[in-house]
């Protein structure tokens, strides 16, 4: 009996909001597990860095400009991509991603905009993009849309995050609908509280950490405690995972009434 | 289309290779060329003069205006970019094609051979774009630089580093101006190849091999025109290569045009792409 093929190898992949945080990580375990990794943000410079160091380690990295709310945008990056590829990007990690923070009644317009255009919006958009050319091209490939447990339960004073993460989750599952005849699978990654740079100051002060206190497991996850979940989404080892989601959390959806 | 009746192209270099395909595409809109380059009578290897090029501007149906200029010499460069406007009245697109390409390390660039590449990569630009900016600015024009996106890549860096820093240079200037002239209305970008490109230059420096592995320069010249036509579908992003371009207009096979159709499936791809 052989073991679940975890490999990447062959694979071509564009990993969105890639200069920092988690799209940075994802596109290191992507690019260690054997796929070509295409990282993806606004300003291809932010990601020369990040592209240098997956290089320096002998892996094989791309950078493209992406912004993930405009149109024209996307559809440059995938024939950037695939002009550097060689051949159509087959895996989409649909990782960029805005927080907002505000009651409903005092915030603006443009931050609902702002957070849903980049949350819902831009995935849509991307893992749009990305299946035309596959579906023109009759080759299968992967979605993984990063979402969030606050896509699944609420919290106060980020409304406009919620429901754009709530949005994303039932995107994937309408979306492998469409798609699963055209053989991409769509999948959510749902990650709990995970420590990053932008975070880690704020988890480490008073407010902080009260709410660690509450969580199940009374600690952040660390952003490697992502990677199997991600890999087993991404590789032939989820080949009949479709259209669900993994909840990455400590078990904080469990969290005390 | 016909938007580019009677528009004015100044073009550095343009005697052979990329920059003469450029300029004839650009005839056949019916456009005005100034053919800026040092080829004045016929090189004993190198095939096309700016005369022999002006001639077939206007065969294709363009206007030509020929001028021997040494891009090295700044004076040259002024007085012709002030003859071109005397001449057709205005300026809407400037292509830095001119260039000289090296392919030696450090440890073997003469400071002679490195000031050659230097005076035409990165110096005859910075001349021509500060020069024509009243022009394209009323014109609300473009600049379209042939120089590569920038690949901190250390196998490439290590390559060439005097070319590589001259062409780099160049990718820089337009960067730079792209921010600088935006207020004034002027689009700027940078094209290069995805892949070898067959010209004399190519033949030169790889042979037979490389011309095989060539595509041929038709494809720069679509890509340019498209990006200057079309200039809203294109955005605010800077540095092209020419396949992503085409693959932006929904062109998805590449075939026809290698220049050798038999190796299609063996085309090369150029400087800068990728790691070294």
């Amino acid at each position: 009996m052989t073991q679940p093929d975890f490999s990447l190898a062959g694979r071509r992949a564009l990993i969105t909001g890639a200069s920092g945080g988690l799209g940075r990580h994802f596109a290191g375990v992507l690019a260690r597990a054997g796929a070509t990794v295409v990282l993806a943000a606004r300003r291809a410079e932010a990601l020369a860095e990040a592209v240098a160091e997956l290089r320096a380690e002998g892996l094989r990295a791309h950078a493209v400009a992406l912004d993930v709310t405009d149109e024209a945008s996307v559809a440059a990056a995938f024939a950037q991509a695939e002009t550097l590829l060689g051949a159509p990007v087959d895996l989409l990690v649909n990782n960029a991603g805005i927080a907002d923070g505000g009651f409903t009644h005092e915030l603006d317009v443009a931050q609902w905009d702002r957070v849903v255009d980049t949350n819902l919006k831009g995935p849509w958009l991307v893992s749009r993009g990305f299946a035309r050319r596959l579906i023109a091209a009759g080759q299968p490939g992967v979605v993984v849309h990063v979402a969030s447990i606050l896509g699944q339960r609420v919290a106060q004073a980020v409304s406009s995050y919620c429901a754009s993460k709530a949005g994303l989750l039932h995107l994937t599952q309408a979306q492998a609908l469409e798609w699963s005849r055209h053989g991409i699978r769509v999948n959510a990654l749902a990650p709990g509280y995970i420590e990053t740079d932008m975070n880690r100051d704020f988890f480490a002060g008073e407010a902080g950490q009260r709410l660690v206190k509450r969580m199940t497991a009374r600690r952040l996850g660390r952003a490697g405690e992502l990677d199997g979940a991600l890999l087993l989404l991404a590789s032939e080892a989820g080949s009949f995972i479709n259209g669900t989601a993994i909840t990455v959390d400590g078990g904080h959806l469990c969290s005390s009434l | 289309m016909g938007q580019w009746q009677g528009r004015t192209l100044f073009m550095t270099g343009g005697s052979r290779g990329i920059g003469r395909e450029i300029a004839l595409r650009f005839a056949r809109e019916g456009a005005n060329i100034v053919i800026a380059a040092k080829s004045d009578q016929p090189h004993a290897r190198l095939p096309g003069t700016i005369h022999s090029v002006a001639d077939e501007v206007r065969a294709a149906g363009g206007q030509a205006l020929p001028l021997a200029v040494d891009a090295r010499d700044e004076a040259q460069l002024v007085a012709a970019i002030a003859r071109a406007v005397e001449h057709f009245g205005g300026i809407d697109v400037l292509v830095n094609n001119a260039g000289f390409l090296g392919v030696t390390p450090i440890a073997a660039t003469s400071t002679k051979h490195y000031d050659l590449m230097h005076a035409l990569n990165t110096r005859a630009p910075l001349i021509t774009m500060r020069e024509c900016l009243p022009h394209l600015a009323a014109s609300r024009g473009q600049v379209l630089n042939l120089c590569p996106p920038i690949n901190l890549d250390p196998g490439w860096l290590a390559a060439f580093a005097p070319y590589t820093s001259t062409k780099y240079g160049m990718t820089l200037l337009s960067l730079g101006f792209a921010g600088e002239a935006r207020a004034r209305g002027i689009g700027v970008r940078t094209l290069w190849p995805a892949t070898l490109i067959a010209t004399a230059a190519v033949g030169m420096t790889a042979g037979e091999a490389g011309l095989a592995a060539a595509r041929k320069p038709e494809i720069m010249a679509d890509a340019a025109f498209a990006l200057l036509d079309q200039r809203e579908r294109f955005g605010d992003e800077v540095s092209w290569l020419d396949e992503t371009v085409l693959r932006v207009l929904g062109v998805e096979d590449f075939t026809r045009y290698a220049n050798v159709p038999e190796n299609a499936a063996n085309i090369q791809r150029d400087f800068y792409i990728g790691t070294f």
